[in-house]
């Protein structure tokens, strides 16, 4: 939840849903039209798959750990850019797209690590002392 | 100095967490920390779910092999892996 309710995540969400409908009339050219998509979509999709991994697990502080994130990066690699583009004409296969999600996934990581670093458990020197030995 | 009257009793405190009579929080974060408490003990005294049940029924029976499926599908990667599918397979009828 901590990250659905970050700023950064909003910020991701309305520049994917901006360039997205940019896309309709030509609003952006050159790598904002192309690539920057690629490189958001993995921070969006990563804090909705954390979020619903934390609902199931019942864990509010969990984290997703570097190899759940390589996996996503990996899937969406292949399915976008090599699975879809020989399936459908509308999708194209691009090596650049590939790196943008890589680069996603690792910004979104290190997001993640800064986030859930800044919270401090609840010790037992902070409780009220009949609370302590709890 | 701040002065805090304690809602409870009544009785004025300096500075203090926790109200010098009756032990009732008083400072923003001996509140905040009362209602974790509060929330722990409620989740703590929650009955469990049928998935729950499920859950730990899976976990602790008696037959390996369900045990160590417990284990596998209720893995993070599994969960991120099964979701991520789905939402890439979402995002690619969405374009279609």
């Amino acid at each position: 939840m901590k990250l659905i309710r970050h700023p950064y995540f909003f910020i991701a969400l309305a520049l994917y849903v901006l360039i997205r409908l940019g896309r309709m009339n030509q609003m952006f050219t050159g790598w904002l039209n192309d690539h920057a998509t690629d490189l958001l979509c993995m921070p969006i999709v990563l804090s909705i798959l954390l979020l619903v991994t934390q609902v199931l697990k019942k864990d509010k502080n969990l984290t997703l750990p570097w190899y759940a994130v390589a996996l996503t990066v990996v899937y969406w690699s292949i399915y976008f850019e090599w699975y879809l583009p020989k399936q459908s004409g509308i999708y194209t296969s691009d090596q650049m797209d590939v790196y943008m999600y890589i680069i996603g996934g690792i910004a979104y990581f290190f997001w993640q690590k800064s986030v859930f670093k800044r919270q401090m458990p609840l010790r037992p020197e902070h409780l009220p002392l009949d609370k302590a030995s709890n | 100095m701040i002065e805090r009257k304690c809602t409870k009793c009544g009785t004025w405190n300096k500075d203090e967490d926790h109200c010098t009579s009756c032990g009732a929080a008083l400072s923003p974060k001996a509140i905040d920390q009362e209602k974790e408490i509060k929330r722990k003990e409620e989740e703590a005294n929650k009955q469990p779910s049928k998935f729950d049940l499920f859950l730990e029924k899976s976990k602790n029976s008696k037959f390996w092999i369900v045990r160590v499926g417990y284990y596998i599908m209720y893995s993070v990667t599994l969960i991120v892996g099964a979701f991520g599918a789905f939402v890439a397979w979402m995002v690619a009828m969405a374009n279609a």
